[in-house]
This record gives C-alpha cells, sequence and structure tokens, in this order.
C-alpha cells in the first residue's frame, strides 16, 4: 500500500511539472515572438529612415518632421532588442552620428556640401544594408536560441511523459492484484449473504497476492477472522450441547432427590414441604433454563444455517 | 336482548336511570363475536368503549419472539377496553384481546360517552373502578411473574379460579401460569399428597381451601 501511495504521489509531482514546463514553454515562445517583432520593426524604422534621409537629399525644401518621428520610434524601440553584440551597436551609434550630420549639412549650402551630402548619403545608405544584415543575424540567433531551449524542454518533456506512463503502468498492475482481492473478498460476502450462513466459510487464497505486504496482511487478517468464526460456533455448539446433557443430569438427580424427599417426608414436616417446594422450583428453572439452552442453539444454528430453513 | 336491557344488565351502569340508558342505547352498538376473534390489537386506537356482556376474553401480548404471553382473563360484565389516558377522547389498547369463548360486546362512542355522561360527573367512580381493577390485574401478574415460585402460581390460580382451571387443559393451564406441564404435575402431586385437594377424574377440589391461600399468601 505504501509503494501506491509513493507512486501515486509521484505521478501528482510529475503532472505538475509537466503543466509548468508547458507554460514555461509558452512563455517563452511568447518572448521570442515578442522580440523578433521588435527587431522587424526596427528594421522598418531604419528603412523608413533611410527613405526620409533619400527624400531629404533630392528636395532641401522636404520638413525634417517624418525623418525625426521615424528617428524617435527607432531609438525608443531599441531598448527591447538589446544584446551583447557590440556590431550591432556601433553600427546604431554610427547611424545615428550619420543621420544628425546629413540633418546638420543639409540645412547650409556650400560648394563642397553636395559632395559631402552625397557621400554621406552613400554611408547612411550603406549602413543601413549592414544593419539590416546585422538585425537578420540576431532574428537568426534568437531562433537557433529558441530553437536550442525547446529541444532542451521536449527531452525533459518525453523523460517526464517516459516516467509518468511507467508510474501509471506500476500504479494499473498494483490496483489489479488489489481488485482481485477486493474481487475476491466480496465473492465470499455475497456468498455469505446468498446463502444467509456463516458456517464453513471459505479463507482467501494467499498465492496471488503475497507479493503485496499490505494486501498479504489484509488477507491474513480475514483469514484469521473467519478462522475465529469457524472456531468460535463450532466451539458455541459444543458447549451448549454439553450444556443441555449437564442439566439433564443434574434434573435427573433433582428428581432422585425429590423422590427421596417423598419417601421420607412426614405429614406434618413443614420444613420438608418447603424443601420440596424449592426443589420443584429448581427443577422448573432447570428445565427451563435446558429449553432455553436448546432455543438458544436452534437460534445459533438458524443464524449461522438459515439456507436449510429457506428451503424448508 | 335489546340494547337497553343489555346496558341495564351491566353493573357498571346499574347507577343509571331510565332517561340516561335511553341516551346511552343511542350511542351504542351490540355485537356478537366468535371464538377466536380478535377484538383489538395492541397499541391500536379505538374510539369506542367496549363492554363484555357474554362470553369469555383473553388479553395478551406478543414478545420480541413471537410468543403470546398471556396477562389475564377477562370475563363478563367487564370492561374490554383499557384505560391508558383519562384525558384523551381515543382510547389506546395495552394488549391484544381475543374471545375465548363466543361473546356480545356493547360498543359505545366514547366520545359521545365522554361529552354525555363522564363531563357531567356520571359514572365517573365506575370509571374509576375499572381501573383499579385493572390495576388488580397488574398486580396480580407482576406477583404471578416476578414474586411467585411454581407451587404458588398454581395454588393462587386453584384458590382464585377453580372453575377455569378445571374447564382448561393442564398444557393451557402451564402456558398461562409460565410453567411447564412437568412442574404443573409435581406442583398437583405434591398438594395432593399434602391433602389440599383432591384429583377427581382430572378434575381438582379443593380440600384444604385456608393452607391453599396460605401458600401464596404467605410469601
Amino acid at each position: 500500500m505504501t509503494n501506491i501511495k509513493i507512486a501515486g504521489a509521484f505521478v501528482f509531482l510529475l503532472s505538475i511539472l509537466l503543466a509548468f514546463l508547458f507554460n514555461n514553454i509558452t512563455k517563452q515562445n511568447n518572448l521570442n515572438n515578442e522580440r523578433l517583432n521588435s527587431i522587424n520593426q526596427q528594421k522598418i524604422f531604419i528603412q523608413e529612415i533611410s527613405k526620409n534621409i533619400f527624400s531629404a537629399y533630392k528636395d532641401k525644401n522636404i520638413s525634417n518632421s517624418k525623418l525625426d518621428n521615424s528617428i524617435n520610434r527607432l531609438f525608443s524601440n531599441i531598448e527591447k532588442i538589446k544584446n551583447k553584440n557590440d556590431n550591432t551597436s556601433s553600427l546604431y551609434s554610427d547611424f545615428y552620428l550619420k543621420i544628425q550630420e546629413f540633418k546638420n549639412l543639409n540645412k547650409t549650402t556650400t560648394s563642397y556640401s553636395s559632395i559631402i551630402i552625397e557621400k554621406l548619403v552613400n554611408n547612411i545608405y550603406k549602413i543601413n544594408l549592414e544593419l539590416t544584415i546585422e538585425l537578420d543575424k540576431l532574428i537568426y540567433m534568437y531562433q537557433k536560441e529558441l530553437q536550442n531551449k525547446l529541444n532542451i524542454y521536449k527531452n525533459i518533456e518525453y523523460t517526464f511523459f517516459f516516467l509518468l506512463i511507467t508510474l501509471l503502468i506500476y500504479l494499473f498492475t498494483q490496483i489489479k492484484k488489489i481488485l482481485i482481492f477486493i474481487q475476491k473478498f466480496l465473492l465470499i460476502s455475497k456468498k455469505m449473504i446468498k446463502n444467509s450462513s456463516i458456517k464453513n466459510l471459505e479463507p482467501l487464497e494467499e498465492n496471488s497476492i503475497s507479493t503485496n505486504v499490505s494486501l498479504y496482511d489484509a488477507t491474513t487478517n480475514f483469514n484469521h477472522f473467519i478462522h475465529k468464526a469457524n472456531a468460535s460456533i463450532e466451539y458455541s455448539i459444543k458447549s451448549m450441547e454439553h450444556s443441555c446433557k449437564s442439566l439433564e443430569v443434574v434434573e435427573s438427580n433433582l428428581e432422585n432427590l425429590l423422590k427421596f424427599l417423598y419417601t421420607m417426608k412426614n405429614k406434618d414436616n413443614s420444613d420438608l414441604t418447603k424443601k420440596e417446594d424449592v426443589i420443584i422450583q429448581s427443577l422448573e428453572e432447570l428445565i427451563t433454563s435446558t429449553q432455553n439452552l436448546k432455543n438458544l442453539k436452534n437460534d445459533l444454528n438458524e443464524l449461522i444455517s438459515q439456507k436449510s430453513n429457506t428451503h424448508s | 336482548m335489546s340494547i337497553k336491557k343489555t346496558i341495564a344488565s351491566i353493573d357498571f351502569f346499574a347507577s343509571l336511570n331510565e332517561e340516561d340508558i335511553e341516551l346511552l342505547s343511542s350511542i351504542s352498538t351490540i355485537h356478537n363475536y366468535t371464538k377466536n376473534y380478535i377484538v383489538h390489537y395492541e397499541k391500536k386506537s379505538n374510539s369506542n368503549l367496549l363492554f363484555l356482556t357474554h362470553g369469555l376474553a383473553k388479553s395478551y401480548k406478543i414478545d420480541k419472539h413471537n410468543n403470546e404471553v398471556f396477562l389475564y382473563h377477562i370475563y363478563k360484565n367487564s370492561l374490554l377496553s383499557e384505560i391508558s389516558n383519562i384525558n384523551s377522547k381515543v382510547l389506546v389498547s395495552f394488549s391484544n384481546i381475543e374471545i375465548l369463548e363466543d361473546a356480545t360486546v356493547l360498543s359505545i362512542n366514547y366520545q359521545k360517552f365522554y361529552d354525555y355522561f363522564l363531563n357531567k360527573n356520571l359514572l365517573c367512580l365506575e370509571f374509576a373502578n375499572e381501573v383499579v381493577k385493572h390495576s388488580k390485574h397488574l398486580q396480580n401478574l407482576v406477583n404471578r411473574e416476578f414474586i411467585f415460585d411454581s407451587v404458588a402460581k398454581v395454588a393462587m390460580m386453584i384458590a382464585s379460579d377453580l372453575d377455569m382451571f378445571n374447564k382448561l387443559k393442564r398444557h393451557d393451564i402451564s402456558l398461562i401460569l409460565h410453567i411447564q406441564p412437568a412442574t404443573l404435575s409435581r406442583v398437583l402431586t405434591r398438594l395432593k399428597r399434602n391433602n389440599i385437594i383432591d384429583i377427581l377424574q382430572g378434575k381438582i377440589k379443593i380440600i384444604d381451601y385456608i393452607a391453599l391461600e396460605a401458600i401464596y399468601k404467605d410469601l
């Protein structure tokens, strides 16, 4: 029985661990999706900024508000994708510096400014491409990281699941043994009820369930009870038979005593008359006791074997 | 016999005048029962007050083993019903009543009897007397079952109701007294040998009534 309790506790524990694991995987997936979403947004903002810079370069009258807006959104979102990759960080810094430089130069017009701005636009375009490549690398890295984690979780899950199945199979085999025991117990009980008899009760077989300590104990106790019941019935019947016989012997002795009193009694002997009355009363009580005992024996016989009564 | 004559023949109603008897007869009916008829069962309520005007009945209870436990005989001119509660308008019987000889029973509506007579202080003394009689029956029962030995039981029955003793079979007497037939036979032999009774063709004759009475009164 202790084994079943321990196995049950393990099943419960494994179920909780599996639920926790599923929950953790879901959380990791959500986090990863959020990161990928942020990186994709970054890529969009970088493209927007590059497009706005190109437009501003072509037409200096265009307002910088769109460009500023895109820059603000890009750098407000940058915290979400922060990682140890220094290259991306330096590219971001470079990108920001070049944009600021372009914004400053684009407002002024000198003889060299168009050449410098053109070079600056080309640099921005180049950094834009590098950043896009770096961000793609970042996406790939996160996906790989997630995949590794998922593989680990999957292995743990498989292990737990295998353990759970093993425990359930073990539990099932143990419960099957208990069920066999209960079936046998119920069969005997049903037999007792059907026959309305506790006479000649059959003990449970011990062979098939001897491996389980608790069931073995239960079987031994049940069999002990049956042996006791059988023995008690046998002793009771024998005791009552002996008592009946003893009472009959006493009755016969009292009868003899009464006859003896009759023969020795005088008419006026009131003392002997009283003694005779006492003996008559004793005989009456003796006969009543014998009858009560016989009735009791019959009641016991009926109790232990009512089947014969119902048939007759 | 008419209801009025039947009522007049019962001692219980001796104190009533013609008018009261007329009134009583208007709320009464007469029933004839044959032997072994159960007039009422124990613990059952009855709305009629019953008088045995003719015949013989017995009161008994049933024990847990379904055995009959004899309580007492009810003779003619006696109240059959048991008064368990004087304030109640319904009579609840303590024991079963069975007719032993073909009997005539006067049945009176108890509710109306209560209103017309007991409430007007008529027949109250007679009613109380019946309760006392019932109490006497129970006293005899206690003596018989708890105080007397076998000799005293037999002596009391012979002394108090010799006709009934001679009428009944020995087996029935032993059942009534709750003693073994062998004991009854021994007691009768003992009484005969002591010249207290004589047995002629199976019938008992009392020779020394004082000695017979002394057996159960001395206890």
